[in-house]
């Protein structure tokens, strides 16, 4: 029987006062502007905790030109390391973290797990940074100046919207890039049984946070990405791929799927999975496609597309194992290489891999410590058939990737491929792997594989931030240099600071103010994970 | 604002009935057997007629009205519901189950680093905190409302109802069917007002509107009359019941097999084919045909076809002694076929007489169970015999030696040969040991040959112990039929773990909490402790002491520890126990009756009169 009424879920969620408005629009009736008031409600319970929510409410009046911008982080640079050659031509600036303040709208939170990140222009010269909560299954605009300081933050999507769902990696469509826009897409992962593609305005009214709308003609997978490639690809068609973060302990099922439709159309066109033109299960190395180790480093594979007609996640997952697409262990993020309309059709996709007890059928078939792959398509007609390299393989003893702990995201840049690192715990698996999460860079024309950066998971510890056993994840990097209209190269990306957590240090994890790492117009304290996350530039990384 | 509302839900069904009424003047739709519905349509109006009314009634319940009022309404949201499940369930199976979830915690384990622990918001929490004796929080009640509010309009408006084909739509009906046999009946999801016979007809309701949809397309009109007798009798039956004594053995028997069969019928008449990469052969027309699942979709995907010849490899290696590491166990040590494939020991004996960890469970029925040992660590069997062979108690050997041992004997070579193009490998291996084991699930018990009408010998106490099993006792929320174990119908895509509270020793004035952890192992996670795979009930006359560490000799105390609640009933302090702690009131007869039905779950091989 399926209940137990004793002793779980006697959880308060909110304070009596959130509870009485909540009430009160209750009896106005049923519609959902009215319910937009309940969230306002939510800021109530942020004054029965004795926080000066009125003063808040303030802050909101404020336009961008009256506010100010936050100049520097409470939290250090030094979190992270330069490593090698860029410690002298690159530089990191901390742009903010949870437990900053910002002044002209004390009441934003900056919440847990940031992820999936997009910078958009908007008035005045500035900026709108779109970004991912993961852990607090919300997504927030950032108003940034024109110097990349932070203004103003709102939640524009919030947990009751993605009825809990993780908002992982995201993507931005622009009107320059892809032809149509803004858009940002984000996709929905773990959690809360909404997965799939969320499409979101990314200048939407944030009395909207409540609901969002989900894509379901590009599949119900356990969506990591959907990355929509540039529009120099095809003349007239817009091409969007899906990362499947499926996991499996024994049979890996994580596939790569794409969607075609005419140039903006995300509702009307069709879907596909890759699968190799050798689809058999071979040992590792040996050619077979129907999983990912049969295919090698460095060698080039044929592949195809093949359209599938389910939607649902478990009959396509199901359509996708009949109909023989490559098994992949947990496709991570997705991105394109900037340029040319060849340069376009040039994806590249993270496979973050799986280590599991003793059994060896799993890394026979899939990736253990992860793989970094290129998809080159077809220069016609993205379903014609298309050609697979594995260009890192973390698995490949003594290989560029050997040391390599679970690429997750990725951001591809003109020459460059950026793979950032979310450590699934196999350091003790392979003496290669150092310290912490790493960000790596793959130089796209000479396939040499170089440390860029390294989370200093000792150093933050020694400042209360964290500690060195939850490994940090690195994410969300994406290149702003002709957003901004900058000289130098210009990176925004963050970090998801594992271990900065209320329930592990409460003497760190809050701000001034007290308020703890949560934003009551996310998602509410009860449910939500309280953990720090970090926003930073990178400059002079070479795109 | 109200009377818009109303307004628009008049409309809607005004609207509804009318595009019945058309039917006779539009272009006639056709099945379509490879493409594309031509009734996705007409289904989806009846999908947010039904989602927008489940909406509109949750919508006006408030933390400031009566809480009578809010029962009322709660009631009239939950009948839509119903209405919309068997929808729900077949276009939106990941918020059916959360919009269902029970109330317990939902923990999903990545790796060591990835452990994410959720709180349901569902209907079923809804209706614990409304009719709760105990006292409603206001507070809960706001939180779970608020997900509510807003995750069903999120549905109609995300809905993937949109490449579905004629086929699906079948589906939808044949899963509604067994999702009311298996769950619906059971108060699986109706924890605190049992109100599951109505429930199952607001269920039917919807497939009666489904098959009117189609009704033009049938080419047997015959068979469309059948139907709606069918489901108008069913309705009768079930307006008839009450829950306690609801007779869900003749319900099964004359009206989920009948019903089974006509959908097997209608694919026919329609000229379609339900996909066979499903859980479930769509072919069969019996609950508790031993091809009701479809073993092929319980086994690794694309393993080598189950044969005679491989189940007789299997069943060699399964007794070959001279595999292990000492040379003196097999398989068969601790699954004696005589014992349905146990020990009979409390605890499983390894080498030397040394104890092992656990129970011997019983490997009939064990392909379907989608995770295996008792703490869920394997995948399926080939993964789970791994575990065997490295165990250092067990045959202590690894997967490369097991290969060795095997291409040594010459006797397999031949079988090798012709049964896996000569690759002695341990993956070959492993899988000839599990189609073996694949082969121990006949359903050709005294149950199974009642119920597919091959004799008529079931007592008037074992059909009321199947009748309890399915009802007041509450059993079958969890050993869910056929199989009588925690493969979770109608998809049957997961195996269920509970937390008994289970104590160490057999006393029920002074029992002490077990120490196994279960679950809580690998990824040490306080809120799986004490975790434990639900086992199969077939066989059960056989397989005791029972339990995953074999406290009880009899099933008489089995029954007694549900019936006082497991631990937490009995006192001990079991923070995340998912029985709930009340007793179930069972008298004397009705324990004696439920134990007599169990042991007619004997497969024919095991029966006393096979054996003698």
């Amino acid at each position: 029987m399926k209940k137990s009424k004793n002793l779980l879920f006697k959880v308060f969620f909110l304070s009596c006062l959130g509870l009485a408005v909540m009430s009160c629009d209750g009896e106005d009736g049923v519609d959902g502007t009215n319910g937009i008031d309940g969230v306002d409600g939510a800021n109530g319970a942020d004054g029965a905790d004795g926080a000066d929510g009125a003063d808040g409410a303030d802050g909101q009046d404020l336009t961008l030109a009256e506010s100010i911008p936050l100049t520097s982080s409470v939290t250090p640079n030094e979190l992270f390391e330069l490593k090698g050659a860029f410690s002298g031509s690159a530089e990191l600036n901390m742009i903010m973290s949870s437990a900053d303040i910002l002044e002209s709208d004390s009441t934003f939170v900056y919440g847990s797990y940031m992820d999936g990140a997009a910078l958009y222009p908007a008035e005045d010269g500035n900026f709108a940074l779109i970004n991912n909560l993961e852990a607090d299954y919300s997504i927030a605009r950032i108003m940034l100046n024109s110097q990349l300081q932070p203004l103003q933050g709102d939640y524009i999507v919030n947990s009751t919207a993605t009825a809990f769902t993780a908002m992982c990696s995201g993507s931005s469509i622009t009107v320059e890039e892809h032809g149509f826009g803004p858009l940002f897409l984000s996709g929905g992962e773990w959690g809360g049984n909404a997965k799939g593609v969320f499409k979101v305005n990314p200048f939407r009214a944030t009395e909207d946070r409540v609901e969002v709308e989900r894509l379901p003609a590009l599949g119900e997978w356990s969506t990591e990405n959907a990355v929509v490639i540039g529009k120099d690809a095809y003349t007239s068609q817009t091409v969007v791929f899906m990362g499947d973060d499926h996991s499996d302990n024994t049979y890996p099922q994580a596939h790569f799927g794409m969607y075609v439709g005419q140039r903006g159309d995300l509702d009307g066109g069709k879907l596909y999975v890759l699968r190799g033109t050798n689809p058999v299960e071979s040992a590792p190395g040996e050619g077979g496609q129907l999983f990912e180790m049969g295919m090698a480093q460095d060698i080039e594979y044929d592949v195809e597309w093949v359209e599938v007609t389910e939607r649902t996640i478990d009959e396509l997952n199901q359509e996708a194992i009949d109909l023989g697409a490559i098994g992949f262990q947990r496709i991570e993020d997705i991105d394109w290489r900037r340029g040319t309309a060849e340069a376009q059709r040039e994806v590249y996709f993270n496979a973050t891999g799986r280590i599991r007890g003793d059994n060896p059928d799993l890394n026979l078939r899939g990736t253990g410590f992860g793989r970094v792959y290129k998809l080159v398509l077809d220069s016609d007609d993205p379903t014609a058939p298309a050609k697979l390299t594995v260009v890192v393989d973390g698995d490949l003893e003594d290989g560029k990737g050997d040391g390599m702990h679970s690429p997750d995201n990725i951001l591809v840049t003109e020459n460059y491929a950026y793979v950032q690192e979310d450590p699934n715990g196999y350091a003790d698996l392979n003496a290669d792997i150092t310290g912490f999460a790493k960000l790596w860079q793959l130089d796209l024309n000479t396939g040499d594989f170089v440390e860029v950066m390294e989370c200093n998971q000792t150093y933050a510890s020694s400042v209360g931030i964290g500690n060195t056993d939850s490994m940090w994840e690195i994410t969300g990097l994406i290149d702003v240099t002709d957003i901004i209209g900058a000289s130098v190269p210009t990176f925004i990306g963050g970090a998801q600071v594992h271990g900065w957590n209320f329930s592990t240090t409460p003497d760190t994890a809050v701000r001034a103010d007290g308020l703890k790492f949560v934003d009551p117009t996310a998602i509410s304290e009860g449910s939500a994970s309280l953990e720090g996350s970090v926003l930073f530039t990178l400059t002079g990384l070479p795109r | 604002m109200k009377i818009l509302h109303y307004k628009w839900i008049v409309v809607a069904l005004f609207g509804f009935f009318l595009s019945c009424k058309d039917h006779e003047t539009k272009p006639l739709l056709a099945i379509n057997s490879n493409d594309t519905s031509m009734f996705n349509d007409a289904i989806r109006e009846h999908y947010f007629i039904a989602l927008d009314s489940t909406s509109y009634y949750i919508q006006q319940i408030d933390t400031s009205n009566t809480l009578s009022k809010n029962k009322s309404l709660f009631l009239k949201s939950r009948e839509w519901y119903k209405k919309v499940e068997p929808m729900l369930i077949a276009y939106d199976y990941e918020n059916y189950i959360s919009m269902n979830a029970p109330n317990l915690l939902k923990v999903e384990i990545d790796d060591h680093q990835d452990i994410k622990i959720l709180k349901p918001k569902s209907f079923q929490v809804l209706e614990e905190l409304l009719y709760d004796e105990e006292g409603l929080s206001n507070k809960e009640l706001n939180s779970v409302l608020e997900y509510l509010k807003i995750r069903i309009p999120f549905v109609r408006k995300n809905h993937i109802l949109i490449t579905q084909r004629d086929r699906h739509h079948l589906k939808m009906i044949r899963d509604a069917i067994v999702n009311i046999a298996t769950k619906g009946i059971t108060g699986f999801d109706s924890p605190m007002l049992a109100n599951s016979l109505n429930e199952a007809i607001y269920n039917y309701e919807t497939l009666q509107i489904v098959l009117a949809i189609y009704k033009n397309a049938f080419t047997n009109k015959k068979l469309y009359t059948q139907w709606e007798d069918e489901i108008t009798t069913t309705i009768d039956v079930l307006k008839n019941g009450n829950f306690d004594d609801f007779d869900r053995y003749s319900f099964i028997k004359q009206h989920t097999n009948n019903q089974l069969d006509l959908v097997a019928k209608t694919a026919q008449d329609w000229n379609i084919e339900l996909s066979e990469s499903r859980a479930l052969d769509p072919k069969v027309t019996s609950l508790f045909d031993k091809n009701f699942f479809n073993m092929k979709m319980f086994s690794t995907q694309r393993a080598p076809d189950i044969t005679e010849e491989r189940i007789e490899l299997g069943r060699q290696l399964f007794n070959d002694k001279d595999l292990s590491g000492s040379g003196t166990i097999s398989c068969a040590t601790c699954h004696v076929k005589e014992k349905a494939f146990t020990d009979g020991h409390k605890i499983a004996k390894g080498i030397n007489g040394q104890d092992l960890q656990r129970n011997s469970p019983t490997l009939t029925y064990a392909v379907y169970q989608r995770s295996l040992f008792y703490d869920g660590r394997a995948d399926g069997l080939e993964d789970q015999i791994v575990g065997v062979t490295n165990n250092e108690n067990e045959f202590h050997i690894d997967l490369d030696q097991l290969e060795e041992k095997i291409q040594a004997k010459s006797a397999y070579k031949v079988q090798f040969d012709s049964l896996y193009d000569g690759k002695i490998t341990d993956m070959n291996v492993r899988n000839a040991i599990a189609t073996y084991i694949r082969s121990l699930a006949p359903f050709d018990s005294k149950f199974d040959r009642n119920m597919n009408n091959i004799e008529e010998t079931m007592t008037e106490e074992e059909v009321n112990g199947f009748n309890l099993f399915m009802g007041k006792a509450a059993c079958a929320t969890c050993h869910f039929p056929p199989a009588f174990n925690g493969t979770v119908p109608p998809k049957y895509m997961e195996s269920e773990f509970e937390n008994l509270g289970v104590p160490k020793n057999a006393s029920f004035e002074n029992p002490v909490l077990d120490d196994d952890w279960g679950q809580y192992y690998p990824y040490e996670v306080e809120e799986k402790k004490h975790f434990f795979k639900t086992s199969t009930v077939r066989n059960v006359d056989l397989t005791g002491p029972y339990m995953h560490n074999g406290v009880y000799k009899t099933l008489e105390e089995v029954v007694e520890f549900y019936n006082v609640g497991g631990g937490q009933g009995m006192g001990l302090d079991v923070p995340y126990q998912t029985l709930p702690p009340d007793s179930l009131n069972l008298t004397n007869s009705e324990s004696k009756a439920i134990i007599a039905f169990m042991k007619t779950l004997t497969d024919k091989r095991f029966e006393k009169e096979a054996i003698n």
